[in-house]
């Protein structure tokens, strides 16, 4: 707030015969929603903007409780069950597989590794093409449809391109994602090729390849579904409504998550706002993003109080975070400031150790879920979280996105990490004896 | 002879009662002679103060309910941590201090009210309840241990609620009771909170009063060394839900620490530095979940190659009163009579500063107070308004205090410079500023929303973070 900017609030909205309009989160300018657009005049972000005042009356827990026992389209979709936040569309336009509905894990072993009891673990790899990403784009590419896009495209380090190009072939569109050259975990490359996309490996960083699709977008008439466009962030909202449904609604004290170009931080901190304006939930949890050190700039500009917006040249093994000038910097400025979040940043050596941990307990999950665990565990170490809270952590993406970096860790590969976990095979003669050998201390 | 203090967090349950039964025990290998402190387990002081206060209106509901509340969670911990031996004969007095509460409470019902002292004898309960179960559970794992009820040693005066020691009294109560116990090798299990006046009332010592028990214990038996066992590895730069960067300070000066408890640092109750100080014991802060760690030691005189770390303290929910008039109507007198009045009307002031030239006074009050404390200020200055002068009350709602708190370094440099030069830098708006000569402190007033974000970027910015964080 200290450069003089200040943020919008999302309140009512309303246009003849849409419940909901975009909103400028800089300068409050509304545009229509059937507009093609992802930012406003003045360069600041958009909003979609429900109309609150009415929803207020219409939406219910009891509601939303009631439609868990739908077997069908929509409200059998972990998105779409709560339309009326999300994009209240007629039943026909949505293009959905259906997705969400992930589960909310404990384990005890990770409960006593990260020092917190009352630890939960929202597992969004559990999504059709395995990362939270579908959330997003089931409402993003629902919208092209609406808008009558032929054509869309993003920017990816992975699992967006995925789940666009999945959700691109459900829809019958034509789909293009841009990588940045080699920088692209395997599961995810294979995924994207796999459901069609037009994959073009570009040669820069990510950062370097979000600028250039944003030119291509405007230029040739595509419809872009990075997580600048406002109804990406609609869907990723989801989440938090799925989990609090899940807790009972009974808000946690965190909910921590791996922030990179900081969609999910921006969607977590709308969907709670919202809940709270709408009554649905009595107190707001404290939102924790955490990064990797090499990929900072948010963390950085925290500390800072936010004074000013920080960018790094992003470097980490947690590719899927690797992002070195976040799009959603002020959504997610503005999230933390609602929740009285905080930003952490952890080491790649201490992200790995955390999905070695979290792989051990059977859940698994790829590099990036695993810093929101190491970042809770440093928050636990800080007493920043306290004994007798209740910590949910948002996992991202499966563990099959990343079986190569899985298999370096384990065969003690990687580069500058000495894991603590390693889990090496052996090779052994085909023999009895050398099983007993191998297995002494198990047996 | 060292005193272990722990705290209702820290005894919060069953398994936490066993854990520092475990740390105890670690000790006493070390330190022949121990005497142990507890406060009541987490949540049971107010439990009790809900019942009084239910009591005083009527409502039996409530306190039979509390009662059986605390009755289960009691009998639970009994039922998990005593041995068969005893577990009858500790559930039977747990039982009978319970009992006591419904006596208390019905007694106050009949009465219609709840006085302070009807109030002292009524929490008094929760610390005798957990310091008969942790002695049970240390004599369970091993260890010669036996309760004590303060009301028998500790003597107050009568102010009851926020009773003072009668320290010449104490300490012979103390010494008596406790030496021959040491001697046996015995650890005395002391009632945190509680005392008595000389005529055998039980009082209580003020909120937070288990940490002042552990330093009149101290100083009673010339203590090697007090701690405070607690949920947090030390005094820390920050507090750690605004800054997870805060580091924890090795050594603090008495004076460091004193004020530091003032500013609500909420680790230390404020007067338990008096009695350290007088026979210059050493405090030191540390954490039950993580004992390892060697926590924050207060001395005397703390090394003298420490770098100037100061601690940030951040206190929200306040409001600001500026009472401020034109050329002739403002006279010294002006800023004696709003102080007054507001002392008068029972009003904490908790910063006032008034500039050189600029006619006008700042204080700052408890959000809690400032309609009370308005009110008061208007009537104090109803003639002045009448007869037209220019004195006039401005308000600002939700504001904050950040307190930089630090011993200058041994270069003399103070942190007093560099916060100011860090705070223009963030751009802050500071409404009001407050320094003592000690130099020992800088306290600066901003709005409420702005204060999470200032603290840290202060933290950062004057490199109070050190190494890295959650790492020990």
């Amino acid at each position: 707030m200290f450069e003089g900017v200040f943020y919008f609030s999302v309140f009512s909205y309303r246009v003849k015969g849409m419940s909901y309009g975009l909103k400028c989160i800089l300068c409050g300018a509304e545009y229509p929603p059937m507009e093609i657009r992802y930012s406003c005049d003045c360069g600041g972000l958009l909003d979609v903007a429900h109309d609150l005042s009415s929803l207020r009356g219409q939406l219910s827990r009891e509601l939303f409780d009631s439609r868990l026992v739908e077997r069908t389209p929509p409200y059998n979709s972990g998105v779409w069950r709560y339309k009326e936040l999300v994009l209240p569309v007629d039943n026909g336009w949505m293009v959905s597989r259906p997705e969400g509905n992930t589960n909310l894990y404990r384990s005890p072993r990770l409960s006593k590794w990260v020092g917190v009891d009352d630890l939960y673990l929202k597992h969004e790899g559990e999504n059709p093409t395995g990362s939270f990403k579908d959330r997003g784009m089931t409402v993003g590419v629902t919208k092209a449809k609406l808008l009558g896009c032929k054509a869309v495209a993003c920017a990816s380090t992975g699992n967006t391109s995925a789940s666009m190009a999945a959700y691109a072939a459900l829809a019958d569109l034509s789909a293009i994602v841009f990588i940045p050259e080699g920088k692209v975990a395997s599961g995810k490359l294979s995924q994207a090729l796999a459901y069609g996309a037009r994959t073009l490996e570009v040669k820069g960083d990510f950062d370097v390849v979000m600028r250039l699709v944003r030119q291509v977008c405007e230029k040739f008439d595509i419809y872009l579904l990075n997580s600048i466009n406002p109804f990406r962030i609609e869907g990723q909202k989801s989440i938090i409504f799925e989990m609090l449904q899940q807790l009972g609604w009974v808000a946690p004290d965190w909910i921590v998550l791996p922030a990179g170009n900081l969609g999910n931080v921006s969607a977590f901190g709308k969907a709670l706002w919202e809940l709270a304006e709408l009554g649905l939930v009595e107190r707001m949890p404290r939102l924790a993003a955490v990064q990797a050190r090499g990929a900072n700039p948010f963390y950085r500009s925290f500390v800072g109080g936010f004074r000013k917006r920080e960018k790094v040249k992003a470097q980490t093994l947690a590719t899927a975070i690797r992002i070195g000038d976040p799009v959603s910097y002020h959504r997610a400025v503005r999230a933390l400031r609602w929740t009285n979040g905080l930003v952490v940043e952890v080491s790649d050596g201490e992200i790995m150790d955390a999905k070695a941990q979290i792989d051990m307990a059977g859940i698994g999950c790829e590099p990036a879920s695993a810093a929101a665990v190491a970042g809770a565990k440093r928050l636990v170490g800080a007493d920043t979280i306290r004994l007798g809270e209740t910590v949910v952590i948002v996992l991202t993406g499966h563990l099959l996105k990343d079986p190569q970096v899985t298999l370096d860790y384990h065969l003690e590969r990687l580069e500058g990490i000495t894991p603590a976990y390693a889990n090496r095979p052996v090779l052994i003669e085909p023999t009895v004896e050398a099983v007993r050998e191998a297995l002494e201390d198990d047996l | 002879m060292l005193v272990m203090k722990f705290g209702g967090t820290s005894v919060g349950s069953a398994g936490l009662i066993s854990r520092v039964a475990g740390i105890v025990q670690d000790a006493k290998a070390d330190k022949d002679h121990l005497v142990v402190v507890v406060s009541a387990m987490k949540g049971v002081t107010d439990s009790l103060i809900e019942a009084a206060r239910a009591a005083a209106e009527g409502n039996d509901e409530v306190y039979w309910g509390v009662k059986a509340d605390l009755l289960a969670k009691h009998l639970d911990a009994v039922g998990e941590l005593v041995g068969d031996d005893d577990r009858v004969e500790i559930g039977g007095v747990i039982e009978d201090r319970l009992h006591d509460l419904e006596r208390l409470c019905r007694s106050v019902a009949v009465l219609g009210e709840l006085t302070v002292r009807s109030l002292d004898m009524v929490v008094a309960i929760g610390e005798k309840l957990s310091s008969i179960i942790m002695a049970a559970t240390l004599r369970t794992q091993g260890t010669k241990a036996q309760a004590i009820d303060t009301t028998q040693i500790v003597i107050t005066d009568e102010s009851f609620g926020a009773a003072n020691p009668l320290m010449k009294e104490t300490r012979v109560k103390v010494r008596e009771s406790l030496l021959p116990l040491l001697e046996r090798g015995v650890v005395p299990v002391v009632t945190g909170y509680i005392g008595a006046t000389a005529e055998g009332v039980p009082t209580t010592l003020g909120r937070g009063g288990s940490d002042y028990t552990a330093a009149i214990i101290g100083g009673c038996l010339d203590a090697d060394e007090v701690q405070i066992w607690t949920d947090v590895d030390g005094i820390l730069t920050a507090d750690p839900k605004i800054v997870p960067e805060a580091r924890t300070l090795e050594e603090l000066s008495y004076a460091e620490a004193a004020e530091l408890a003032y500013f609500g640092a909420d680790v230390l109750h404020p007067k338990t530095i008096k009695p350290i100080v007088e026979q210059s014991i050493p405090l030191r802060i540390k954490n039950t979940f993580n004992p390892a760690h060697p926590g924050t030691l207060i001395i005397e005189k703390p090394g003298l190659s420490r770098h100037i770390t100061p601690a940030i303290i951040s206190t929200k929910d306040l409001g600001l009163i500026i009472v401020a008039g034109g050329d002739e109507t403002w006279t010294p007198e002006v800023a004696a009579r709003a102080l007054s009045r507001l002392a008068r009307a029972g009003v904490d002031v908790l910063m006032f500063s008034q500039s050189f030239s600029e006619r006008n006074l700042s204080l700052v009050v408890r959000q809690s107070d400032m309609e009370h404390s308005l009110k008061a200020l208007q009537r104090e200055f109803e003639s002045d308004f009448d007869k037209g002068s220019m004195l006039h009350l401005d308000v600002q709602e939700h504001v904050a205090t950040i307190s930089m708190v630090g011993v200058p370094g041994e270069n003399g440099a103070s942190i007093v410079p560099q916060t100011f030069a860090a705070l223009g830098k963030h751009g802050t708006k500071v409404l009001s500023i407050a320094q003592a000569s000690s130099e020992y402190n800088v306290s600066f007033v901003v709005t409420e929303d702005e204060v999470d974000e200032t603290v840290r970027f202060l933290h950062h910015e004057l490199g109070l973070q050190g190494g890295r964080i959650g790492a020990d």
